[in-house]
């Protein structure tokens, strides 16, 4: 006797075709979770994947999501603490990571999250090795740059940024910097934002927009580096992952900062044991 | 010496004007922050205003969520314990509530968030007399008649987020087991947000065809699908609220 999904449908063709948009999120906490929220709402991915560790908090927020699929347009979404529910991925976030605690540096996070990362990322490049990766972490801002509609704000005021300045808008800089710290302060951690944001580079991969974005990549060979260094410039983002880069000009100032920014980062990283 | 400001722009009008679309959220606990974030993406809101008494928890959710305002178009999003940062909404949203213990029923929620929204309400309405109330609190039948009560508005413009929610995981689990978006899978459940909410069996359909047709045991205990399971499946999942 035919089940009444039978008698109400007529298969023609068996749906085995593969996703075509598939983003994996690894770590379903705040920032993860997050993500996925924003991801779901911008219609970014026809596939969503959520791996953890911790397996209850994972199938609940994977249902929570479900739930909600009359709201969105992202047919499949699955989860699971193997990797294997990564398959095929055209885009994998890692927000996995110890949580930065009150009063800690990003750096400081570093060899805890380094040990992680082993037990994570050999899984995913098998089971998806054409995939892009984005690590969303724990940040020399640019002042020649700054304009509103081409109006370079430091050509009207040279000592714009610097100490000497009257209106004090190296103020803003420091505000970027400390903002983290005082919304993990209030809150206990940050998630929107840094949701909102990772949308905005997922949109820009999968689309293929060629936008620029300020994002870390390898600069080894620019400004004079010479080692394995990740650091942020401005990339343009399209379905290759980062497939230029914008040669910007630093001044003294800058160029020194951004060294600094560098040896910073290596001194952390020779240390590191993989 | 004017500055890098005034240099750069010139002023004709001053910014004085109302918002027009204005929402307030009241509680930003995790399904206060939720609502915050899907009205931010879907571009409803020209102002949102969150209301908490946890002062830090607050003001960090505020400040995340102004910190994503490169990524969205609600130019203005402000917080506060007073209510007045709640003037002219066009529509309040309450989440506001303590939260249901393992294994308490909803009816048993009921006394402790009354006091709550006694403390909420009146204020609500004074500053945002034209507003529309969205009682997601649980249990939400009975709260949103206690907000009628306590808020003296007309019951047009208190409503109760009730078994809407309901409705789109009945939609999503029968989506599942026909392999449908649940968007072309219609079925209602009414009554009670809870326990003995009523799922309409005799209008669950797939463009205009109606389930029940094709088996009138559907939804029943004799039904050999045991499609009841759906819905026992939607009740259980809202006491995980």
């Amino acid at each position: 006797m035919s089940s009444v999904k039978e008698q109400l449908i007529e298969n023609l063709i068996e749906d085995d075709s593969k996703s075509q948009r598939k983003i994996t999120i690894v770590g379903a906490g705040a920032v993860g979770m997050s993500c996925a929220i924003c991801i779901l709402l911008k219609d970014l991915a026809d596939e969503l994947a959520l791996v953890d560790v911790a397996e209850d908090k994972l199938k609940g927020e994977m249902m929570d999501l479900q739930h909600g699929s009359l709201f969105f347009h992202t047919p499949k979404i699955i989860s699971g603490k193997d990797y294997s529910v990564s398959a095929n991925s055209k885009l994998i976030i890692i927000t996995a990571g110890a949580r930065q605690q009150k009063g800690e540096t990003r750096l400081s996070l570093v060899q805890r999250n380094v040990n992680i990362m082993k037990s994570i990322i050999p899984a995913l490049v098998h089971h998806s090795p054409d995939c892009k990766m984005m690590i969303v972490s724990n940040p020399v801002p640019l002042w020649s740059g700054v304009n509103v509609a081409g109006v370079t704000l430091k050509t009207l005021d040279p000592k714009l940024g610097t100490d000497s300045d009257r209106e004090q808008w190296k103020n803003i800089h420091r505000q970027v910097v400390e903002s983290a710290y005082e919304v993990i302060k209030m809150k206990g951690y940050t998630s929107w934002a840094v949701g909102l944001s990772v949308t905005d580079l997922v949109g820009s991969i999968l689309k293929n927009l060629r936008k620029v974005h300020p994002v870390s990549t390898l600069v080894k060979g620019l400004y004079g580096i010479k080692e394995e260094i990740f650091l942020s410039i401005p990339c343009i983002l399209g379905q290759n992952g980062v497939s230029d880069i914008v040669k910007v000009h630093l001044n003294n100032e800058e160029k020194a900062l951004f060294m600094k920014s560098a040896d910073t980062l290596w001194n952390v990283q020779k240390d590191l044991v993989f």
